[in-house]
């Protein structure tokens, strides 16, 4: 149990299955702290699973139990208030998450835009220098469809660290590329831990699982309906 | 019992679509009041919206305000100089073209250019993710989305409807001067047209040209987002948004003129 401050909290928390022929995750008991990083073993795509980000986010209700965030409940904000709290929350989205409208660059700023009123400038040097660290000759560019797989999800993790989220949810941000994702993601993992962000990791991949670089203060994996210790 | 019940149904339905969609334009219109709600990307899709649906559409709405014009002016100039009722041109273009025609022909052609656009992009967005997605990121789907484009819509439809007025009354004319109908001097043609507009007809065509299009875009938004699970579901959708878009504003537009002028 941490004793920094609660960032989120899942206290028997029930999801519904997304789909009919899903499955739902019984009685999550979860709390993130300030720097806290928790890794989540999920199964593979084909089961299909109603998204902890999406739960710890508000973006689903639970069934039983509850969910809050900085000690408030979600159900109990305003549209406004639920608005503003998210955008204190960074995410890696398990399907990218990318408006089709928009180009990379738009989509990669579009949240910090909205919640800031930083100068459109500042907010790009910041992007910028996030994407450096991913070795990236600064924020990057293009139309979507046009875009390799890694750099969408470097450009995925620039989203989701941009404006120093104090929040983490990172879904899949490694997909089928970590030795290209992983370094740069390490180093902003680090630097948001040090100021106090907690992270949500969430991966299916053995190579993320086995990776001794990531040090997380828990590992948990979804067995079945549950979400239990894992015991290694 | 059992066709009373089908009716009953279909009237309780309808008329919990009626609430709703009153509802989300009494929403709009209040978190529209709210500078909270305008943040720089809320304003920009605003901007966007009324240029794809406004600025875009000039040329179309003005090729067929020409045509239009041609038609009516004509029409009109012809059958009054027969019965020898030619000062009367003011007046009947004032009802015809003013109280009527401008207001139905811009919303008419922005359901169809605009309307359905908004329904089929919002249910594409709302089946591949992008709506969670904003939803997430903190961009209420309700602010970023919905209230720029009914907004967008209705400053767009309102200033086409002027285009329209403008562009059928003056295309009209010039028509009928080229092919020697007695129309009198422009000046003279203008003053029998601003003559015949009373109050009642100003404000006939401004409601006429702003509410309809605060209802048939808040439907065509509450339609594309209210998609079902799959792509199939997105032409139903876009079919019945155009439907109720179309009665909504037969709907509203014979409320407006009964009301104005009975």
């Amino acid at each position: 149990m941490t004793e920094q401050p609660r960032i989120v909290l899942l206290e028997h928390a029930t999801f519904l299955p997304p789909t009919p022929c899903g499955r739902g995750i019984e009685d999550v008991n979860l709390i993130l702290g300030a720097g806290d990083l928790v890794l989540i073993r999920l199964e593979p795509r084909a089961v299909r699973l109603p998204s902890l980000a999406d739960g710890a986010s508000g973006l689903i209700a639970p069934c039983e139990g509850r969910v809050a965030f900085n000690g408030n409940s979600w159900q109990r904000m305003s549209a406004l208030q639920t608005s503003r709290t998210r955008g204190q929350i960074g995410r890696v989205f398990d399907d990218g998450g990318w408006i089709s409208s928009m180009d990379l660059a738009e989509n990669i700023v579009l949240a910090r835009r909205h919640h800031s009123r930083k100068p459109d400038r500042e907010i790009r040097e910041e992007a910028d220098e996030l994407a450096r660290l991913f070795g990236l000759p600064g924020l990057p560019n293009g139309e979507l469809s046009q875009v390799h797989h890694d750099v969408l999800l470097k450009a995925a993790c620039i989203r989701a660290f941009l404006g120093r989220p104090i929040l983490l949810l990172l879904e899949r941000p490694t997909d089928g590329a970590h030795a290209e994702v992983a370094p740069g993601l390490m180093r902003l993992i680090v630097i948001a831990r040090h100021r106090g962000a907690a992270i949500l990791w969430l991966t299916a991949e053995t190579e993320v699982w086995d990776d001794r670089e990531i040090r997380p203060d828990r590992r948990l994996r979804v067995s079945g309906t549950r979400l239990l210790p894992d015991q290694r | 019992m059992t066709f009373l019940a089908t009716i009953g149904r279909a009237t309780w339905e309808h008329a919990r679509g009626l609430s709703y969609t009153a509802a989300v334009v009494f929403a709009v219109l209040t978190t529209a009041l709210d500078p909270r709600s305008w943040p720089r990307t809320a304003r920009e899709a605003l901007s966007r919206q009324i240029v794809s649906a406004g600025a875009d559409a000039v040329g179309l709405i003005s090729f067929i305000a020409f045509l239009a014009g041609i038609l009516i002016v004509v029409q009109v100039q012809l059958w009054l100089n027969k019965v020898a009722q030619s000062r009367l041109l003011g007046p009947v273009l004032v009802t015809v073209v003013i109280r009527e025609l401008a207001p139905l022909m811009a919303n008419l052609l922005c359901i169809a250019r605009s309307g359905q656009a908004i329904t089929a992009q919002l249910a594409n967005m709302k089946l591949s993710g992008q709506v969670r997605s904003l939803d997430a990121q903190g961009l209420d789907p309700f602010t970023y989305l919905v209230v720029p484009r009914v907004l967008g819509v209705t400053i767009a439809t309102f200033c086409l409807t002027l285009i329209f007025i403008l562009v059928c009354l003056a295309g009209g004319y010039f028509f009928a001067r080229i092919i020697d109908v007695h129309v009198g001097g422009l000046a003279m043609f203008g003053f029998g047209i601003t003559r015949a507009i009373g109050r009642a007809d100003l404000l006939n065509v401004v409601t006429k040209a702003a509410i309809p299009p605060l209802v048939w875009s808040a439907i065509s938004c509450v339609q594309g987002l209210g998609v079902g699970e799959g792509v199939g579901d997105i032409t139903p959708v876009m079919y019945r948004s155009l439907r109720h878009s179309v009665v909504s504003l037969f709907v509203i537009i014979t409320i407006v003129s009964v009301l104005t002028y009975a």
